[in-house]
């Protein structure tokens, strides 16, 4: 049993003092135009996704199906989301500059739900580009942006042009 | 030894399984709009500081910018920086990101001059500060490197001559 604990805590050190030495020599890679290794590409985004499954309540839009919905929340998203996020048609050459890179939405749509995009976008996430809005937007303007992100792959003509010309910034 | 060996390897695997199950079941925040707790914070600032530390080149730019040179930096910093990291003089935007960037009118950069000429280039991870490689040539990001290191005490003809950018 001692001999259990003296290894135990020999793996605990040694781990400590690797860690220590990783970071403090410089080791950690912080350039965001490198590419992540493969296991943390594989673990991150996964461990980001699951965290915000978690604490994401289940909630439905509460605003109605409408294009008037979709063309409030594209104004709001040509306005200040297009920079980083990409506009239709048109994908963000800035936001893949970043790490992790901006999700492009006209492209590859979004992986979360509409309320957990709700959450992402009020709260922001940590260690990102994606800072939290909640000071910058109410929570109706909130929904309208996630309405229009959810068809901003599939917008119906009338909104598409309802929203253009953008206002570039 | 069979029960040391066991003992060491038994708490690696298990941290291991530890670490990978908190972050498969979601366990970590994400939040933006929490603050991290202090030791995170310093740990990740320092190791961040070491590591552009050790990859910057270690150049030094062999004589003080030229008011031209300022002029040139101040006019791209106008245009791409000031929104997260201020304007010299002024307070920064008013925007919550989760590391806060450094807002160089009121706080001079950390960094040396290479160093911020890297960072600038390739950009911090995990982070809001994005790669400009692609955006700006090595000589304008110098520019901006020694814009920014002047930010607190700029001649005040180069003020001058960047102020009618302003939006």
């Amino acid at each position: 049993m001692k001999h259990l604990l003296a290894g135990s805590l020999c793996a605990l050190a040694l781990l400590a003092i690797t860690a220590a030495v990783y970071l403090d020599l410089g080791f950690m890679e912080v350039a965001a135009d490198a590419q992540p290794a493969a296991w943390e590409a594989g673990l991150m985004p996964a461990a980001v996704r699951a965290s915000v499954r978690r604490r994401a309540a289940a909630m439905q839009n509460p605003l109605p199906h409408a294009d008037a919905t979709l063309v409030a929340g594209g104004k709001l998203y040509m306005n200040d989301c297009v920079g980083c996020h990409g506009a239709p048609g048109h994908p963000s050459d800035y936001g893949v500059t970043f790490f992790p890179p901006a999700p492009q939405f006209a492209q590859s749509g979004s992986q979360y739900s509409d309320a957990e995009l709700f959450w992402v976008a009020k709260h922001g996430i940590r260690m990102s580009g994606m800072y939290p809005q909640s000071p910058h937007y109410s929570d109706s303007d909130l929904w309208r942006l996630v309405a229009f992100i959810g068809r901003i792959g599939n917008l119906p003509p009338a909104v598409a042009k309802a929203i253009q010309p953008p206002a570039s910034k | 030894m069979k029960r040391f060996t066991l003992g060491f390897l038994g708490t690696l695997v298990l941290l291991a399984a530890g670490v990978i199950g908190c972050l498969r079941l979601g366990a970590v925040e994400v939040r933006g709009d929490v603050a991290a707790p202090a030791w995170q914070r310093h740990l990740m600032q320092f190791a961040v500081h070491a590591s552009v530390r050790r990859r910057a080149p270690q150049v030094r730019s062999s004589s003080p910018p030229s008011d031209g040179e300022l002029i040139a930096g101040g006019k791209l910093y106008l245009d791409g920086c000031d929104g997260c990291h201020g304007r010299p003089g002024g307070p920064p935007r008013k925007r919550v990101l989760f590391s806060p960037p450094p807002v160089f009118a009121h706080a001079a950069s950390q960094y040396s001059e290479a160093e911020r000429f890297w960072i600038i280039k390739h950009g911090i991870r995990r982070s809001g500060m994005s790669a400009w490689g692609t955006t700006y040539t090595d000589k304008q990001i110098w520019t901006l490197a020694a814009f920014v290191g002047r930010m607190q005490d700029l001649p005040p003809s180069v003020l001058d001559a960047i102020q009618p950018k302003q939006r």
